[in-house]
């Protein structure tokens, strides 16, 4: 039974061009000896035949013209879709434009202003740094003046002390150190 | 349009043009039809799923890929058309008492000849055997009908109906097996009737 089955699994491959020449061989071995597999090949000889021969009707004229009115019906409903999703889209756009160029003239008007207030804090700090150098000089000149007073003004105070003790003390010594009034001129045109 | 091959026209389709598609449909309407008239041996139904598969061809234009031979594609797309009819009609048949759940049963009794001691005419003969292959389960009827009637080979059958090469093979010896018993009554007939 099972060289039957094998058998006409060949025979079937090879009326469809399915095997090759040593199925063909061993096919024509068994059939050689099996009368039931002489009559499965028999009987699909005759039942390709009838298949074959059997008169095949054709697609209606109206089912043709169905598939292609079908066809354009979609045709039709794809473009009217297309067509709102486009102006859906440019309304989008639209809208969308407007609010770019909204927001790029916000940002360009909000770059002016603080790039022009950035400026003037710039000119200003300058202002206020020159300011402020030019005020600590005068300082610093007024503190050297002043220095330079209290440093006069002391040693005005020294050289009256010892005017004041050149006087108290001998004549020999007095007449060793120079005369008063003119030495006293000239020590101070000196200083 | 005559003398661009399959893939050309579907190119021109993909870009909307309905006459290349009127040409596909000129080309393989009758190989569809065909295909589903042996499937189901019946006029309306073969009417429905030509129409049906031509518009899941548009439908599915954007998608075609050019990789394989036109007619297998197209035969795919029929083929799974027909699959999904079944399956409704399965389900359908579901909900009545006593359905038949397996895939490989037989979808009905089959129809002896009324009178078969009469000469039996080939004409009768050829519906028989139409009839006998509507009758075969459907996973061997495509097998049978897509070899047989369509010519194709053990290897395009298999990428149609995306199943092992070896399967086809041993799907067609059981779809042969099974019409010899359907056609047991007019096995006189059979051998002694050539066309006429």
């Amino acid at each position: 039974m099972t060289a039957c089955n094998e058998s006409q699994t060949r025979i079937v491959a090879l009326f469809d061009n399915e095997a090759g020449d040593e199925d063909l061989r061993l096919t024509a071995d068994h059939l050689h000896d099996c009368p039931a597999c002489r009559a499965f090949c028999l009987d699909l000889v005759a039942i390709r035949r009838a298949g074959a021969t059997a008169p095949l009707p054709t697609l209606s004229p109206a089912a043709r013209q169905a598939v292609l009115d079908g066809i354009k019906a979609e045709q039709t409903a794809a473009t009217g879709s297309r067509t709102q999703d486009r102006s859906g889209w440019l309304r989008f756009g639209r809208l969308e434009r407007w609010a770019a160029l909204l927001v790029i003239g916000s940002l360009l008007a909000a770059c002016l202003v603080l790039g022009r207030t950035g400026k003037d804090l710039q000119t200003r700090l300058g202002a206020a740094e020159q300011q402020v150098a030019a005020i600590h000089e005068q300082r610093q000149i007024a503190e050297s003046q002043e220095r330079q007073q209290k440093a006069i003004s002391a040693l005005y105070f020294r050289m009256a002390e010892l005017e004041d003790r050149v006087n108290r003390s001998s004549p020999s010594q007095r007449a060793s150190l120079p005369t008063g009034a003119h030495d006293r001129r000239e020590r101070q045109s000196n200083f | 349009m005559d003398t661009y091959t399959d893939e050309e026209l579907m190119a021109l389709v993909q870009k909307q043009d309905t006459s290349a598609f009127e040409e596909l449909l000129r080309r393989y309407e009758p190989r569809v039809f065909g295909f589903f008239w042996r499937l189901s041996a019946n006029r309306q139904s073969a009417e429905d799923g030509t129409q049906e598969t031509f518009l899941r061809l548009w439908r599915a234009r954007v998608r075609y890929e050019p990789t394989g031979k036109f007619s297998t594609y197209l035969l795919q797309i029929a083929k799974n058309h027909f699959l999904h009819e079944r399956q409704k009609q399965n389900r359908r048949k579901d909900h009545q008492p006593g359905a038949a759940m397996n895939p490989f049963a037989a979808t009905e009794e089959p129809a002896a000849p009324d009178a078969v001691d009469r000469p039996i005419l080939a004409r009768e003969l050829q519906t028989a055997v139409t009839d006998a292959i509507a009758r075969l389960p459907e996973a061997l009827r495509l097998v049978y009908v897509l070899t047989e009637q369509e010519g194709m080979s053990y290897q395009q059958v298999a990428e149609v109906l995306a199943c092992p090469v070896g399967t086809v093979g041993s799907r067609k010896v059981e779809a042969v097996r099974r019409l010899r018993e359907l056609l047991q009554p007019w096995r006189d007939g059979l051998h002694g009737a050539g066309p006429q």
